[in-house]
């Protein structure tokens, strides 16, 4: 149960910063934890591993797909590749964060009531 | 038959994902040495920052599963592996679970065989058996195949009983019938006139043996028991057949 409070700031956080993450780029689970963790200014303490249930969620959902390839530090790695219907649901998932996110920033704002 | 597709190919996604997170890990180690680490350190941490490996594979594992089932498998598999673990307490479980279930299948079957199961008859509860008692001597006769009681003991009992609606005698009756290799042993009984009467039994087909059927010699008339009937005679039509052979001990030492 740990394990799950530390997956999610909120539900499909740590999903929809997946798919941002390969919207730029296909990559393997190792580049994609560091990517995230790095862009987060290492904000996100995630754990690596709680990509990957994440990542199988995805892979399920269709939203991602996956292939063994090799890694430019010649490594085999499973590449994760955005889909259509990934991108799809990025977008969607995306404008509803950015309306909640705006509806907690005014309630948070000072000096309003 | 898409069900059995996903369950193959799912051993396949598994292994992928194991695969997957051994080189996560590998991948993060070689960094950390590169960066100067000792190997041993950089396994430690790869480790604590990727968090628990195997809950993690379970998790992802746990996406593709109906869960309910395979879980259950799963947990019977974890059961029969702690089994193994603990054979002394697995033996002791086994043997106290078998005698317990032993003794009390012994016990129904007991109860079953003297109280549950009647004879088929009108009112077995009923019945009761004449015989003489006298201790340690068992029947009249030099041995044991003469019976109970002699004939004329059986119609003195008959003529004059009053305990009793009805009476009837029996004696058992293991005997040969058919000619040659045809021939077969049977399980039969000897029988008084009144005794399907008294027992109250209806014939499937023809009729039962009667009083006035009582007396002749040989024996020209015989009930057959209905898996008899349809075993040896082939549920044949009646009348049956009259070459019946009746092969008794005697006619045979006379032949």
């Amino acid at each position: 149960m740990k394990n799950r409070e530390q997956r999610d700031l909120f539900p499909g956080a740590l999903e929809m910063m997946i798919l941002r993450t390969l919207r730029r780029q296909p990559l393997h689970g190792y580049a994609l934890a560091q990517h995230i963790k790095r862009t987060s200014n290492d904000l996100l303490q995630i754990e690596e591993g709680s990509l990957y249930p994440a990542l199988q969620r995805l892979l399920k959902d269709k939203l991602v797909k996956a292939e063994w390839g090799i890694s430019s530090t010649n490594r085999r790695v499973r590449i994760y590749k955005l889909t259509p219907a990934g991108a799809k649901h990025l977008a969607h998932e995306v404008s509803r964060f950015e309306k909640m996110l705006k509806g907690v920033a005014r309630v948070l704002a000072p000096g309003e009531s | 038959m898409n069900w059995l597709k996903q369950l193959f190919s799912r051993r396949r996604l598994y292994d992928d994902l194991s695969e997957e997170i051994r080189e996560h890990l590998e991948e993060k180690i070689e960094e950390l040495v590169a960066s100067g680490m000792a190997r041993k350190d950089a396994a430690a941490i790869a480790r604590r920052e990727f968090g628990n490996v195997t809950l993690t594979e379970e998790n992802s594992r746990e996406i593709w599963r109906w869960p309910s089932i395979e879980s259950f498998i799963a947990d019977i598999r974890y059961a029969l592996r702690t089994l193994r673990k603990s054979a002394a307490f697995t033996v002791t479980a086994i043997v106290t679970l078998s005698l317990g279930i032993g003794a009390n299948t012994a016990i129904f079957m007991l109860l079953d065989a003297i109280r549950l199961r009647s004879l088929p008859v009108q009112n077995p509860q009923e019945l009761a058996e004449v015989r003489i008692t006298d201790a340690g001597h068992q029947g009249m006769g030099i041995n044991q195949q003469y019976g109970e009681l002699t004939r004329p003991l059986w119609q003195r009992i008959r003529d004059q009983q009053q305990a009793f609606s009805g009476v009837f005698a029996w004696s058992v009756n293991q005997r040969y019938v058919g000619r040659g290799s045809e021939m077969r042993h049977f399980k039969g009984l000897w029988v008084t006139g009144d005794f399907f009467q008294v027992l109250g039994v209806r014939p499937f087909r023809g009729r039962l043996l009667m009083h006035e059927d009582e007396g002749a010699c040989p024996p020209t008339r015989a009930v057959v028991g209905y898996s008899y009937w349809q075993s040896e005679l082939g549920g044949a039509t009646f009348p049956l057949r009259s070459d019946l052979l009746w092969t008794t001990s005697w006619s045979r030492s006379s032949a």
